[in-house]
């Protein structure tokens, strides 16, 4: 326990004399004081004594809580900490794996009676500190946002902090393995910011082809649906155009399949950064009402469908996620491909003279 | 420490046998080296660059996987955690965070070695005041000159009590007055009865503080012994002398002069022996011949001799055809021509 926590306030005092951490501190801070300065009534928004009429961001539209909730949602979340903090951070750690290994870094460390294992995972576990103050000092400040300005107290958003060191651990554990085997900072941080940047295609790509998939099999089975009302009906003069049209459409939705599976296989197994801050969003609406407004009902014509309408499909496809995407599937497998990574640094790490 | 010196007595601090590492790509950094240090000694380990001596130091401190090893350290197998508590080690090239102070270098490396906290903070000021670095203590160390970090490396490496104290270049990068306290900081610790195992590449200062030594030349053994052992074949009587005959004859036969480079005149005669008596006829030799006796003086080679002479011998017999400055095996009496002295002389007539 004497070691453990000695690291430990080493890793404090290394992120303490670090610049970037309290910058990016600042920066959360400000985020948090401008949202807390805004201002919602029922004909706008006012902001430091300003005032901006608006027919779309008032409280007529906008319940107030909503309004802070949605920010702190799409903004703090989805941008800020999953994305902005989440590079300075690892811009911040990418260093602390390469410090460690470094010649005259590491001797001393493995001259002292802390297993080589120990000393690794408790060191990187150090390197998840900044995500965590960050998250903390963010989330804290906003819980105080919404329940001081928007008058509603959500607990639940404290979800939010430990997966936002989930989110980070994921990038940061390809990180160490980089750093690991290059023992550059600089190389291990560009390898991370390309994985992430990899990883983030893969699944937008996933996303694409499970939408075309909903919506081509929506679109099959509301021909079918068609097919079947005109034959109810006896009306038969569109059902052979009808049918032509279903044909084409199942082979449609067969491509769509034969596409989408293997993308989903290969994101099973890959760290899920998109789908983790999805399924934190999907939590967060489902614990604190963060749904925003029903949208008005339109057509969809993403995939070429005009018998889908955007509300159907919308639901058709969050129900999907929560079906398929749970907490296990999202944040399990990646923790899996996580202790892979992690098992391979400290397979590394042990067995390397330096 | 009560206990040390008996521990001294009955074990070897460090018990070393056909030590091998083979690093990937096949270089052989060690190739079968021994080494037995008696606890409470000053031991030091001495080498050309690239001989292995840094490499035996970091197996014997877990840092490299040795390829093949038998031996204890401190009676346990090596890289026993258990035992890794009771050693200090300050290796070459240290780095240590720069956001902490030298007060907080020495306090975490005791933290990780398990001393507890209550133990930590007197010995951290003894030790801050024992290495000269109280008043810096709370600086950050990059602050620090190299000597100053040598400094509070020493005071890490002693954080945890330790019985057996590895140092590697500790006087790396300080200077003269600091290297003077480093090593009466070395005696100290070893009249309380720890072992000190010094990796220096400076011999004066090994020959000055080290009880027994061990020369290791490309990943073997060369040599290991006291510096009296080690020298023992090569003490000599060498009598100088003006207007002085080519040769005189005495009771280990006859010695021929070495003629001094800056005046023609003066030749110095070596006599392998330590018995005074011996070269008492050559003395009156030269004398009868006309020469004037000036200087009469027993030497013995130094460390530094002895040093280059193992690893020059252990080149020539790794190339056969090179030329061998030295054809004498390590433990024979050195042969006239004789390297000039460089230790000051032990007795002067």
């Amino acid at each position: 326990m004497t070691q453990t926590f000695a690291i430990f306030l080493d890793a404090y005092r290394d992120l303490n004399s670090r610049k970037l951490f309290w910058l990016a501190m600042v920066i959360s801070a400000l985020v948090v004081a401008i949202v807390g300065a805004l201002g919602l009534d029922e004909t706008g928004v006012s902001a430091l004594g300003f005032h901006f009429n608006s027919k779309f961001v008032n409280t007529l539209f906008f319940p107030r809580d909503l309004f802070y909730k949605l920010i702190f949602q799409n903004l703090g979340i989805n941008i800020w900490l999953t994305w902005l903090a989440a590079i300075l951070a690892l811009i911040s750690t990418a260093s602390i794996v390469p410090e460690l290994i470094a010649n005259g870094s590491i001797d001393m460390m493995l001259s002292k009676p802390i297993t080589r294992s120990r000393l690794f995972l408790t060191r990187w576990v150090t390197g998840l500190f900044f995500a965590g103050f960050q998250a903390a000092v963010f989330v804290i400040a906003s819980f105080l946002v919404i329940g001081i300005r928007g008058g509603v107290w959500e607990p639940g958003l404290f979800l939010a902090i430990p997966v936002v060191v989930v989110f980070f651990s994921y990038l940061y554990c390809f990180c160490a393995l980089m750093g690991v085997l290059t023992r550059s900072t600089v190389a291990s941080l560009l390898l991370t910011l390309v994985f992430w940047l990899a990883l983030f295609a893969a699944q937008k790509a996933e996303q694409f082809l499970n939408s075309g998939r909903i919506a081509s099999t929506m679109e099959v089975t509301a021909i079918e649906r068609t097919i079947a009302s005109r034959l109810e009906k006896n009306a038969d003069a569109d059902v052979d155009k009808l049918r032509v049209e279903l044909a084409s459409e199942t082979i449609s939705a067969s491509r769509w399949n034969s596409g989408y599976w293997p993308a989903y296989a290969l994101i099973t197994v890959l760290p899920k950064t998109n789908e983790t801050t999805d399924w934190l969003s999907r939590t967060l609406v489902k614990q604190s009402n963060f749904r925003p407004p029903a949208k008005e009902e339109d057509e969809m014509r993403f995939f070429g469908s005009s018998r889908v309408k955007r509300k159907e499909f919308e639901q058709a496809i969050y129900d999907d996620a929560e079906s398929r995407k749970g907490a296990f599937w999202t944040i399990g497998t990646s923790l899996m491909f996580e202790a892979v990574m992690l098992g391979g640094c400290v397979f590394l790490f042990r067995r390397r003279d330096f | 420490m009560v206990g040390l010196s008996t521990i001294a007595v009955l074990m070897l601090a460090i018990d070393l046998h056909d030590v091998t590492k083979t690093y990937r790509g096949g270089v052989q950094a060690l190739r079968g080296v021994s080494l037995a240090v008696q606890a409470g000694e000053i031991f030091g380990l001495l080498g050309p660059n690239g001989a292995g001596k840094s490499t035996l130091v970091k197996i014997i401190m877990t840092v490299v996987r040795p390829t093949s090893l038998r031996g204890t350290v401190l009676g346990q197998p090596v890289g026993t955690q258990s035992v890794l508590s009771r050693i200090g080690y300050l290796p070459e090239h240290h780095r240590f965070p720069q956001y902490l102070t030298g007060r907080q270098v020495i306090d975490f490396f005791g933290a990780l070695g398990k001393v507890p906290r209550a133990v930590r903070r007197p010995r951290t000021e003894e030790l801050l005041e024992l290495v000269g670095m109280r008043e810096w203590g709370n600086r950050r160390v990059t602050t620090y000159s190299k000597g100053m970090q040598q400094r509070i490396g020493i005071a890490a490496a002693l954080i945890n009590d330790p019985e057996l104290v590895v140092l590697d270049e500790p006087t790396d990068g300080v200077d003269p007055v600091g290297r003077r306290e480093i090593r009466d900081m070395l005696l100290r610790l070893r009249s309380q009865g720890r072992t000190v195992l010094v990796n220096s590449h400076l011999l004066s200062e090994v020959e000055m503080l080290a009880d027994r030594v061990a020369i290791i030349n490309q990943g073997t053994t060369l040599a290991q012994g006291t510096i009296e052992e080690l020298t023992q074949e090569s003490h000599r009587y060498e009598i100088e002398a003006l207007h002085a005959p080519d040769m005189v004859v005495t009771a280990v036969g006859p010695v021929v002069g070495l003629v001094s480079s800056t005046d023609p005149t003066l030749r110095t005669f070596a006599i392998p022996t330590r018995d005074a008596a011996i070269i008492q006829p050559a003395i009156d030799a030269l004398r009868a011949a006309g020469a004037t006796v000036t200087r009469v003086e027993r030497a013995r080679e130094t460390l530094e001799d002895l040093f280059v002479r193992s690893v020059i011998d252990e080149r020539g017999r790794a190339m056969p055809g090179a030329q061998r400055p030295s054809a004498a095996p390590l433990a024979a009496p050195p042969t006239a021509p004789l390297a000039p002295p460089r230790t000051p002389p032990e007795v002067r007539s």
